[in-house]
């Protein structure tokens, strides 16, 4: 029983961390309807530019300062690194297609997309090297704080998109880019504000999992960045609270995998759960079904 | 046009045949002989098996113009049930050396057993997620070949009883050799690989000059269009989705028994580093152009090998042990990155485009030129 309370405790402080990344691919989706393969390993960028920054302001100092300030400075690069990404290998395609339906149309972003991903995570294994580092332990409450921190921010998104003239800029680019910029919303500096917050996000949920879990290595976005993309789909991609209730349940049902004996069988699960849910509600628990017109 | 010398059309299919698989036969003979180095031969046979996995997966990437990133998911599949099946069917054959006139009977068994579980994977993943609008065909082939790698590498080995138990034998992160344990037979000589090879080649040539290929490219550059006119996009997309997973099969199934293969199968031979590779010969030479993934994989084949090569050398490793970051496969992965990157920006139809440069459809009577 106490088993079962503690798997669901920390699922929930994982569920939320994923959330934050989850965020990221729904939001770029939303907009561009594009899976962003780079998402995870801007995560995993984050995670090594949080380290660097702890350790240069000297963390056990002064933990909530280095903290703060390591924290907001690694989101700040992440989310220069996203618009780079975005300005680099997406834009171009974009201004190509525009008016343009011929057919790979839809498979070359991806492409491009898989491309970077490789790309981002081969450099880190140059630079960091594959070793892992571990990462300096500021506090000892960090499941609480990771909570705490995640519902803030989705409070604080949500009012970014709902409340702000931004957000619904946001939100009309992503019923229909041409209306939107007919109606004077300046498309391409919405999607890099949106590929700006995603990272940033991303930033934020990998310093948050990191001071948890304590290491940082090249290939731990593929590890994070397919459930939270997974956790992304099942709550409905491109539906912002969808991301963080797929969030939880990938949390949660990832911490119940490894009461079983198959421990090892947690991504096996995160993948099934995928599967199923595609079959049974293809646009995931919250997302809406929309009709293809013509 | 050049008038060419009038044949008819069956001997010019039996011509072709024979241009086609007659290497292959001259090769099971050759290839000992005159390639003394083992790992020249090695390579030759590893770049034809490339030549497969590019071939089945230009069908559904290149011609059905839909995203499968887990083509390793496949091949990983069949290369562990057509080792399975060889290791028992030599036991049950008495054993020994892998001879000819055994390898008759392993060889069809091992690829057919290989193929099928590939392709009932392909059903498996094929039918929920090309039901659907959008990209989840990637997302799903990406999280089953994870899930193949991961239901390998995380069972616990000392799982007796059940399914858990079944998988365990299979040898977990370690790998697969054999039932006996003394490494996978290794029965499939020159023909069977070049033969495979060849027949999968064509056989991926007259599926894009059919008319299902001409369904396909309806499909792939409008789909409500293409199904307007009466082509039913979940029928041709599963099928070809599930020709490519066989295809991936096969090629898996001869990998695993390769003559001057390792003779072990490994659940991380088959990770996503290999799907990518699959995914840069196809966009490399041209999606849905055949002669371009023929090209793309050769090109990949010869460039891992050049990099094998560069770590041998004493320069290189003397470099290496003073910077120790330098990791040339990460290097490769970064080049291979940077060219997609660069080619889907600036060319996105890649090498090649559709087009089969060599094979130009000539009016009758003028033979096909040289050969990929």
């Amino acid at each position: 029983m106490q088993a079962l309370l503690d798997a669901l405790v920390t699922g929930l402080a994982q569920g939320a961390m994923i959330a934050l990344v989850a965020l990221g691919y729904s939001m770029v989706y939303g907009v561009l309807k594009l899976i962003n393969f780079a998402h995870s390993e801007v995560f995993m960028m984050g995670a090594f530019a949080g380290f660097y920054l702890l350790n240069a302001l000297g963390g056990a100092d002064h933990p909530v300062l280095a903290a703060v300030c390591g924290t907001l400075g690694a989101m700040a690069l992440a989310a220069a690194l996203g618009v780079l990404v975005e300005r680099i290998a997406y834009r171009p395609l974009r201004e190509r297609s525009r008016g343009r339906a011929s057919g790979n149309v839809r498979v070359t972003p991806l492409v491009t997309a898989l491309g970077v991903s490789v790309l981002l995570k081969n450099v880190a294994q140059l630079a960091f090297t594959a070793r892992y580092k571990s990462y300096p332990q500021l506090f000892g409450h960090t499941r609480l704080l990771i909570f705490v921190v995640t519902l803030v921010t989705m409070g604080l998104l949500q009012l970014l998109v709902h409340r702000t003239w931004t957000g619904k800029a946001m939100r009309a680019l992503s019923a229909n880019v041409e209306a939107a910029r007919l109606m004077g919303v300046r498309t391409g500096r919405i999607i890099a504000f949106t590929f700006a917050v995603g990272s940033g996000l991303a930033a934020l949920g990998s310093v948050l999992y990191c001071l948890d879990q304590s290491q940082a290595y090249p290939t731990m976005g593929e590890v994070i960045g397919t459930r939270a993309f997974v956790a992304a789909v099942l709550g409905g991609i491109g539906s912002i609270p969808g991301a963080v209730l797929g969030g939880g349940l990938i949390g949660i049902l990832g911490e119940l995998a490894k009461l079983t004996q198959y421990s090892g069988g947690q991504d096996v699960l995160v993948f099934f759960v995928l599967i199923v849910v595609l079959l049974v509600k293809p646009a995931g628990l919250l997302g809406k079904t929309g009709s293809e017109k013509v | 046009m050049t008038p060419g010398p009038r044949v008819s059309p069956a001997a010019r299919r039996l011509l072709l045949a024979a241009g086609v698989f007659g290497p292959a036969v001259l090769l099971e003979v050759g290839l000992d002989r005159f390639v003394a180095d083992s790992s020249v031969r090695q390579l030759v046979m590893t770049a034809a098996i490339n030549v497969m996995i590019a071939a089945s997966l230009n069908v559904i990437n290149g011609m059905a113009g839909q995203f499968s990133i887990g083509h390793a998911g496949f091949v990983g599949l069949g290369a562990y049930a057509a080792a399975i099946v060889a290791s028992h069917l030599h036991l049950a054959l008495g054993g020994g050396d892998p001879t000819f006139a055994h390898s008759l009977v392993v060889v069809p068994a091992a690829v057919a057993a290989g193929a099928a579980v590939a392709s009932l994977a392909g059903v498996l993943v094929g039918l929920p997620s090309l039901r659907l609008k959008g990209d989840y065909l990637a997302i799903v082939t990406l999280g089953f070949a994870e899930m193949f790698r991961l239901v390998l590498t995380s069972v616990p080995l000392d799982a007796k009883s059940g399914v858990a138990g079944a998988i365990a034998k299979l040898g977990g992160q370690i790998g697969y050799s054999g039932a006996s344990g003394q490494g996978v037979p290794l029965y499939a000589g020159p023909l069977w690989v070049f033969g495979a090879a060849s027949l999968i080649v064509v056989a991926t040539w007259r599926i894009k000059f059919s008319g299902w290929g001409r369904a396909l490219r309806a499909l792939r550059e409008d789909e409500i269009a293409a199904s307007a006119v009466g082509v039913d996009p979940t029928r041709y997309k599963v099928t070809s989705f599930v020709i490519a997973a066989f295809g991936a099969g096969v090629a898996g199934a001869l990998s695993a028994i390769m003559r001057d293969g390792i003779g072990i199968v490994q659940p991380d031979q088959f990770d996503f580093r290999l799907s990518f590779d699959a995914i840069t010969m196809v966009i490399l030479g041209g999606s849905g152009s055949i002669t371009g993934a023929v090209v793309g994989a050769l090109f990949v084949t010869f460039t891992v090998k050049l990099i094998e090569l560069a770590q041998g050398l004493d320069a290189v490793r003397l470099f290496q042990s003073e910077h120790a970051w330098l990791d040339l496969n990460a290097l490769r992965m970064v080049l291979y990155a940077s060219v997609l990157i660069a080619l889907m920006i600036r060319r996105p139809e890649g090498l090649f485009g559709e087009r089969e440069p060599l094979f130009a459809r000539k009016p009758r009577g003028a033979a096909p030129a040289g050969a990929a």
